[in-house]
């Protein structure tokens, strides 16, 4: 601090303390804290890690499905990534197995319907929460 | 209750209490207003850019590296968050020779203010204030209000220790000056 010598004046800092301060409303305290509390980022970072895993599930979804079906379609995705030897001895039976207990999951009609229907109510809450998280986002950077 | 370090309230924040922010708020609100009113001239958008601010470091709470102060972290937030506002030029560099700085004289202090009671040194330096520039406002209100160090303002400001001592010296020998003015005015008066 040896060079605030030069600019150190104790009298002129008495003198300026005791000038009117600039003070923001009374209620400044009060108004960051709402904002603090609403503040999407916060409420994240103390969420458990359940919660982020189930947050991260209907893209880990996704990510399978299409794995499934590059693997089990005529293109050569599987030789590619794993090498032929291991894919068709190894991989692909229980690729197989997989997909014909599913298979036998939608054979039926009922079943059929259930699964139509479920996916479509999921695919109908991802886009909910998309677009509501989309409207948080909007309105806190409009400050509302 | 004694008020603790602010590292103590950052790191009850950071464990999940957001209440001891309440606490860091209360404390710097009036400086980060005041840096924020000097720049923008007017006082509810100085309140927006303070709000902004102080939000603005509780999500960026946990990069914080306590390597300076977090006031003058802070300080530097609204300083940004300000001159983005306003996009008004940063404070700019003042050339000045070394040998000029050690050898600035400035008055001593007014004997006839020290005979002047509390309220009237009060006035008496408000109306010296309104009389400097924003910019002169702002690193004297930093420096001797806010009681931060040269070193502290030039990391805010962004201008070089030097160029700040130069500055406050300036403003220091203006506002001496304008003192006398007001008190010669004063004493014509009566």
């Amino acid at each position: 601090m040896e060079e605030d010598k030069l600019v150190k004046d104790d009298f002129l800092r008495e003198l300026i303390q005791k000038s009117s301060s600039d003070n923001p409303s009374d209620d400044f305290v009060g108004k960051v804290m709402d904002k603090v509390r609403q503040m999407p980022e916060f409420s994240d970072a103390r969420k458990p890690v359940y919660l982020y895993l189930r947050s991260l599930f209907p893209f880990i979804l996704l990510v399978f499905t299409v794995f499934l079906f590059l693997c089990t379609s005529d293109l050569p995705f599987g030789d590619y990534f794993f090498g032929k030897e291991f894919y068709t001895k190894t991989l692909l039976p229980y690729l197989t197995v997989f997909l014909e207990s599913f298979r036998a999951l939608v054979s039926s009609k009922f079943t059929s319907y259930a699964f139509i229907i479920m996916i479509a109510a999921g695919v109908l809450i991802l886009i909910d929460r998309l677009l509501s998280r989309g409207t948080k986002n909007f309105s806190l950077s409009k400050g509302l | 209750m004694k008020y603790q370090d602010d590292n103590f309230y950052i790191e009850c924040v950071l464990n999940g209490d957001e209440s001891a922010y309440a606490t860091l708020v209360a404390k710097h609100k009036s400086l980060v207003f005041s840096i924020a009113l000097r720049i923008l001239n007017n006082r509810e958008d100085a309140e927006e850019i303070a709000q902004d601010c102080f939000l603005k470091a509780y999500r960026s709470l946990k990069f914080f590296k306590k390597k300076s102060k977090f006031s003058t972290w802070l300080y530097r937030i609204a300083y940004n968050a300000a001159i983005s506002r306003t996009r008004k030029k940063r404070l700019e560099f003042v050339p000045m020779d070394e040998y000029v700085l050690q050898n600035y004289s400035v008055n001593n202090e007014p004997k006839t203010v020290i005979g002047l009671d509390d309220h009237e040194q009060a006035v008496l330096i408000d109306r010296a204030l309104q009389r400097l520039s924003d910019d002169e406002n702002l690193l004297i209100t930093l420096f001797y209000k806010g009681e931060n160090s040269v070193e502290d303002i030039s990391h805010i400001t962004g201008l070089s220790s030097s160029n700040v001592k130069v500055r406050l010296h300036r403003i220091r020998k203006k506002l001496y000056d304008e003192i006398s003015v007001i008190m010669q005015q004063e004493v014509k008066r009566l």
